[in-house]
């Protein structure tokens, strides 16, 4: 397994992907409707998964360091969030959002890999690398569900009738999305500790992941103190997600970067 | 913001204020920062650091205990106030995220203190305020303490002790350097950030430095523009004998693949002498016209000159240095004149020794492999066991955030 075989993998998992979707909307009225669909977006998700496994033997360490590698996991996991949240709550709208972002993310890492460096550098050959990755994948891929529904809900502010319910969509994944941010954030100060001597430096990654929090507390305690209130926090939570966004990519063009250790890439 | 026809500085306090406030406590920092002509904050050292943090405390705790009706102190629990001061403290740690920090403290821009943020007056008052409205909830959440606010508590209090905790210890933090050369005395005197010289409890001896490296990638050059093509699709090749592979126009075979080699006439052989160097026998064929470029290439050490292969007159196949894989010492440490205990530290496994960490961190980059320098770094960090509290609290916290979801909020309803 290399990555000559990625296109044969993610086209066939988008196919999967993209017929499941279109069986969800055409089988609407009948018991276990849903059903077909939902096994063909499980097959395609599970052929991803298979590939990053298969892919990670052949690297002979986890696939997670470059920005192209962390794509990968992002299309799996926001697969895996669209199904749990549409098992749970039957959104139609958030499962194909969630499987066409994966579709997206497949697509780029095909036109741009960034994935051939077989070696990993000794300060991330560490125990606390993996969770420290994907504990932050899972937790992107959850807020960036909810930064959907919160866009969602300020279309439907300005143009159609806003229902409640969408902020309390949002709740539901930034609470768990946090949750999981918070365990990424202190999983890479631990790991800090071990690597480079100390817990916090204001590395230019570390301060923009604290600002990411940062942002998501504003959302979460604007919601707490007037929870009768729609458009405050659905911008503070649209604005956390760009926040987020610099943290993950836009990170590597600011001018604060050059003394950062994240950028692996380079 | 409240009712917009209510008026300013009348309690209660909404956003308004609070985020006057914070603005009044940013630009005082910026003055305080400039009157000091950007010298930042002097950090008080153990035992001040200790009475400063209970003073604050017992500030806090005994104006709950008076005051804890008044409007004020009500306000300082709010949310417009915990929203300005996360606001505050956020805008901070944005300049920090954007502005490269270097700054010595000289000069106009320097001076202000946005080119070393993390020490300036402004961010310590925009952390003194955060802790302060973070505190006073605190207070009014766990006096009494009831089973239902645990979740809140683990939360809120762990991120203060976490803030607090490394704010005050950062007086007592030491980072040390030290460069050992194999064969060299023991050391006890190493090299603190800003170069002045600290005298360490134990000596130090560099017994043996190692680096495990992983095998070359050769790379295509093209000697016109004076770039790599490995940005494109085209992957780096890592090196390894047998290796057949397809890259741009040419097929190129690895017949022969020495990890340590040295040169006698033109030839490589396998050697394990210091200086040795990786080094491959490549064959190239161009698909279009036949023409076949063949010879040894190798990236050099200090004692091998570096050989490239030269595919056509623009392009050329270059072995790239080596990545290390592992790198590590055995180190001898001499806690008296007579007894020596032997460590080994390595990237990503630092070792304990008298509270002080040593940690592997780096060598002489230029002799690569060869290096017989070790660079390590001794770290203290008295208050480190009350920051993994907070940490530890706040990790609890977020497991209690995920288990229950947003039945805290409807709670607070």
């Amino acid at each position: 397994m290399t990555w000559i075989d990625y296109p044969i993998f993610a086209a066939t998992s988008t196919i999967l992907w993209i017929s499941g979707i279109l069986l969800i909307y055409i089988y609407t009225k009948r018991t276990f409707s849903y059903l077909p669909g939902f096994l063909f977006i499980t097959a395609g998700t599970v052929l991803m998964i298979l590939f990053v496994i298969l892919y990670w033997f052949e690297l002979d360490r986890p696939p997670l360091r470059t920005l192209g590698e962390t794509r990968l996991w992002y299309s799996v996991f926001l697969a895996a969030v669209g199904m749990i949240a549409f098992l749970r709550w039957k959104y139609k709208w958030l499962i194909t959002y969630s499987i066409l972002m994966s579709v997206l993310f497949l697509l780029i890492t095909y036109l741009k890999p960034e994935s051939y460096n077989k070696s990993l550098m000794p300060a991330l050959q560490s125990p606390w690398f993996i969770p420290h990755v994907i504990v932050y994948i899972f937790s992107y891929a959850l807020l960036a569900a909810s930064s959907l529904v919160a866009l969602k809900g300020l279309y439907e502010y300005y143009f159609r009738n806003f229902n409640m319910s969408t902020l309390k969509l949002a709740d539901n994944l930034v609470y768990i999305g946090f949750s999981f941010l918070t365990l990424g954030l202190i999983f890479g100060a631990l790991w800090a500790k071990e690597a480079w001597g100390h817990y916090w430096t204001w590395d230019p990654k570390e301060t923009w992941a604290l600002l990411t929090w940062m942002g998501y507390i504003i959302y979460m305690h604007t919601r707490t103190y007037q929870p009768g209130r729609i458009l405050a926090p659905l911008w503070a939570l649209s604005l956390a997600f760009v926040v987020l966004l610099i943290c993950w990519f836009g990170l590597n063009y600011l001018p604060s970067a050059q003394s950062s250790v994240h950028t692996y890439t380079r | 913001m409240g009712n917009s026809k209510r008026e300013l500085w009348k309690f209660p306090w909404g956003y308004a204020e609070s985020f006057i406030i914070a603005t009044g406590l940013l630009i005082t920092g910026f003055l305080i920062e400039a009157a000091t002509k950007g010298r930042g904050v002097i950090k008080p050292q153990w035992p001040y650091n200790l009475l400063t943090g209970l003073l604050f405390a017992g500030i806090l705790l005994l104006i709950h205990g008076l005051f804890r009706k008044h409007a004020l102190v009500r306000w300082f629990s709010s949310i417009p106030a915990c929203i300005s001061s996360i606001s505050l403290f956020s805008l901070m740690a944005l300049m920090l995220g954007i502005v490269p920090q270097n700054g010595s403290g000289q000069g106009i821009i320097d001076g202000s203190g946005i080119m070393h943020i993390s020490r300036s007056w402004p961010f310590l008052l925009s952390q003194v305020y955060f802790l302060t409205t973070l505190g006073f909830v605190i207070l009014r959440r766990a006096l009494p303490l009831k089973v239902k606010n645990i979740g809140f508590l683990l939360n809120h209090f762990g991120l203060w002790l976490i803030i607090t905790a490394a704010l005050l210890g950062s007086g007592d933090l030491k980072r040390l350097r030290m460069a050992l050369k194999e064969g060299d005395n023991p050391h006890q005197v190493a090299l603190e950030e800003d170069m002045r010289l600290y005298l360490i409890p134990f000596s130090v001896k560099l017994v043996d430095f190692n680096i495990e490296e992983y095998n070359p990638k050769i790379s295509i050059y093209n000697k016109e523009t004076g770039e790599y093509l490995s940005g494109s699709k085209d992957p780096d090749i890592t090196v390894r004998k047998g290796l057949k592979s397809d890259v741009l126009k040419w097929n190129i075979t690895i017949s022969e693949f020495y990890r340590f080699s040295g040169i006698s006439g033109g030839i490589y052989e396998p050697s394990s002498v210091r200086g040795s160097a990786p080094a491959a026998l490549i064959c190239a064929v161009n698909r279009t016209t036949h023409d076949t470029a063949s010879g040894w290439i190798t990236y050099g050490s200090h004692t091998i000159p570096p050989q490239n292969l030269d595919l056509d007159s623009i392009y050329s196949l270059v072995m790239k240095p080596p990545e290390a894989k592992k790198f590590s010492s055995i180190l001898e440490i001499y806690k008296n004149e007579i007894n020596a205990d032997t460590i080994k530290i390595e990237v990503n496994s630092p070792v304990t020794v008298k509270g002080w960490k040593i940690y592997q961190a780096g060598y002489n980059d230029k002799m690569g492999k060869w290096s017989d320098i070790s660079i390590i770094e001794l770290v203290r960090d008295p208050w480190l066991p009350l920051v993994y509290s907070g940490i530890f609290m706040l990790l609890a916290g977020a497991v209690y955030i995920f288990w229950t979801g947003r039945k805290i909020r409807n709670e607070e309803l």
